[in-house]
């Protein structure tokens, strides 16, 4: 499914950043030497400790802040500031309140000067993917967690971005919920054959979504190992009974102990 | 026991599960209940007033002089019957006058301060040191610095409706700013510095805004008498300042009345007004 030619290979390259953030007038590192590509098409996740930097991270690729040093391409282009090529979804709560569900999901497209007929067809085949076409007219408040978060992810997707990046975006939902929008964002991404990275805390989670995950290690923030998932797709809450689910699951588990207890001395 | 769903029409299937059991005729009870309540509650009022001017009540407050609510009436039919519209349409010309330019010049620099730190350093200064002057201390000026007793008395009401409004939507300015999140929102589906002014930061600062304009409107009609002082011959305020003048007392609590019920109708107005422009929010109180 994933095509190898070069530039694709190196679709998105995070070349040697470090990230440093100043509290009282102290700067530390929160990443260094953050070094990796991800493949068109693909799906990583990254898992790690809380407060080892994934949100940094990703924020990074999105462009909401800049690298100390290194650079970050996606598509062959230097990431200098946010934009709707690089869509984003967030943990929780960012349908904007003052906007109906339409208006959320078609916000990129007027921004873009589109037409309103062309934006309102649009909007219509999008909120049907996910199930909402009935709630156009609601405003988020109306919305349960989970259909906000349906919301979310069209509304970063109907830009027709080069990339979906995703901050734990099902972190805040039940959990029957999050295995329903599980299964959705995989067929999602199987249609539109997107590239996506999905920061998560929960393992199974990445093992169930991701071609790559991605660990990361604390003191500062780094790379620790980036693990290929090879379970066939496509998957679903089953492939969680297969050995190599299993597998992958402990050696994931332990890495990731390691680095937390790393954070405890 | 209140529950105020501001949105309306369209979006009539949404309302949450604990609204939609609100049915009909329980809205009207509960509705009936606070009408009953404040009806009540305004009884007792006037009773209580009546009662302690009858009974000449004389401790550390003096109701001796006080006239009772039933002189006030009096006061109130015989103004009704001496042409009271041009002390109406005087007054009421002159709080919406200062109102409406204290609206747009407040949330005009309210804007401007709130979101450029180079405009708050020049301009908040000035207009913090002017802010704590009492309206009856602008009497001289407002006499001195305007053509007429007219542009004068615009100017006290304008000034009273300016600050709060000028306050209130700077700081709903700073505090959608500092929403990070919904910032960031804009930003990476696209919006530019304007789109994001104009969809994010605007909107998010309307309830602050709308806030800064209901007192403003009470404000500027609190300034009323003081403004009316300047001059004239036309004005509640100025009915009422002139009936102090010459002892009478009556038609000063009438006035105090009118002004009272006007300022609370027009805030009430405002409030309404504005809260339409706001339908996407869902005010609960008291858990309902
Ligand atoms: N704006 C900021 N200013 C200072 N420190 C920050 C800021 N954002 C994050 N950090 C710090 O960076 C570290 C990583 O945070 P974050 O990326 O949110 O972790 P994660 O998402 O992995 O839980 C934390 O120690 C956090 O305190
Ligand atoms: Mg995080």
């Amino acid at each position: 499914m994933i095509k190898k030619s070069k530039v694709e290979e190196k679709y998105v390259l995070v070349d040697n950043v470090i990230k440093t953030f100043k509290t009282n007038n102290k700067k530390k590192i929160i990443l260094s030497n953050v070094n990796f590509q991800i493949r068109k098409g693909e799906f990583t996740c990254i898992l790690g400790p809380s407060g080892c930097g994934k949100s940094t991270l990703l924020d990074l690729l999105a462009g909401f802040t800049k690298p100390d040093e290194g650079l970050i391409y996606v598509s062959d282009e230097v990431v200098r500031k946010p934009g709707p090529e690089r869509g984003f979804v967030f943990q929780k709560n960012s349908l904007i309140p003052w906007q109906t569900l339409e208006q959320n999901v078609g916000y990129g497209l007027k921004l873009q000067k589109i037409n309103s007929k062309d934006i309102e067809e649009k909007v219509t085949k999008y909120l049907k993917l996910v199930g909402l076409e009935k709630y156009r007219k609601a405003y988020p408040n109306q919305l349960s967690g989970g259909m906000q978060q349906r919301g979310s992810i069209i509304r970063a997707l109907i830009t027709n971005p080069k990339i979906i990046l995703m901050d734990e975006p099902f972190g805040a939902v039940d959990a029957q919920t999050r295995s329903l929008l599980q299964e959705m964002l995989l067929k999602i991404w199987r249609e539109f054959e997107t590239t996506v990275v999905f920061v998560t805390h929960d393992v199974d989670e990445a093992i169930l979504l991701a071609d790559r995950v991605i660990i990361m290690g604390v003191n500062p923030g780094h790379i620790r190992e980036i693990i290929p998932i090879n379970i066939p797709r496509p998957r679903s809450l089953n492939s969680s009974f297969l050995e190599e689910f299993q597998k992958v699951k402990i050696k994931i588990l332990n890495l990731i102990k390691e680095e937390t207890l790393k954070l405890m001395q | 026991m209140t529950s105020t769903n501001v949105s309306s029409k369209s979006n009539f299937y949404f309302k949450s599960y604990k609204k939609e059991r609100l049915m009909l005729w329980e809205l009207i009870r509960i509705n009936s209940k606070t009408y009953t309540r404040k009806l009540i509650s305004i009884i007792l009022f006037f009773l209580l007033w009546e009662f302690l001017c009858w009974i000449d009540f004389n401790f550390i407050i003096n109701f001796v002089f006080v006239p009772t609510p039933v002189e006030v009436i009096n006061a109130f039919i015989q103004f009704i019957n001496d042409s009271p519209w041009v002390h109406f349409k005087a007054s009421i010309l002159r709080v919406i006058g200062g109102f409406i330019s204290g609206s747009i010049l407040g949330i005009f620099v309210g804007l401007l301060i709130g979101s450029s730190k180079i405009l708050e350093d020049f301009l908040a200064t000035p207009l913090e040191l002017l802010r704590p002057i009492p309206a009856v201390a602008w009497i001289p000026l407002a006499i001195l610095m305007f053509p007429d007793a007219e542009s004068g008395m615009y100017y006290i009401t304008f000034v009273g409706a300016f600050y709060p409004i000028l306050i209130s939507t700077q700081k709903a300015v700073e505090n959608s700013l500092s929403d990070r999140l919904m910032i960031r929102v804009g930003q990476s589906l696209g919006a530019n510095s304007f789109q994001l002014f104009k969809d994010i930061i605007l909107p998010s600062s309307l309830p602050g805004i709308s806030a800064g304009l209901v007192i403003g409107m009470g404000n500027a009609w609190f300034c009323l008498v003081t403004a009316e002082i300047i001059a004239g011959r036309f004005g509640i305020g100025y009915k009422t300042w002139e009936s102090y003048v010459i002892s009478e007392y009556p038609p000063i609590v009438m006035g105090m009345v009118l002004i009272g019920l006007m300022g609370a109708f027009s805030s009430f107005v405002v409030l309404k007004i504005t809260d339409s422009f706001m339908p996407w929010r869902t005010i609960s109180k008291d858990g309902i």
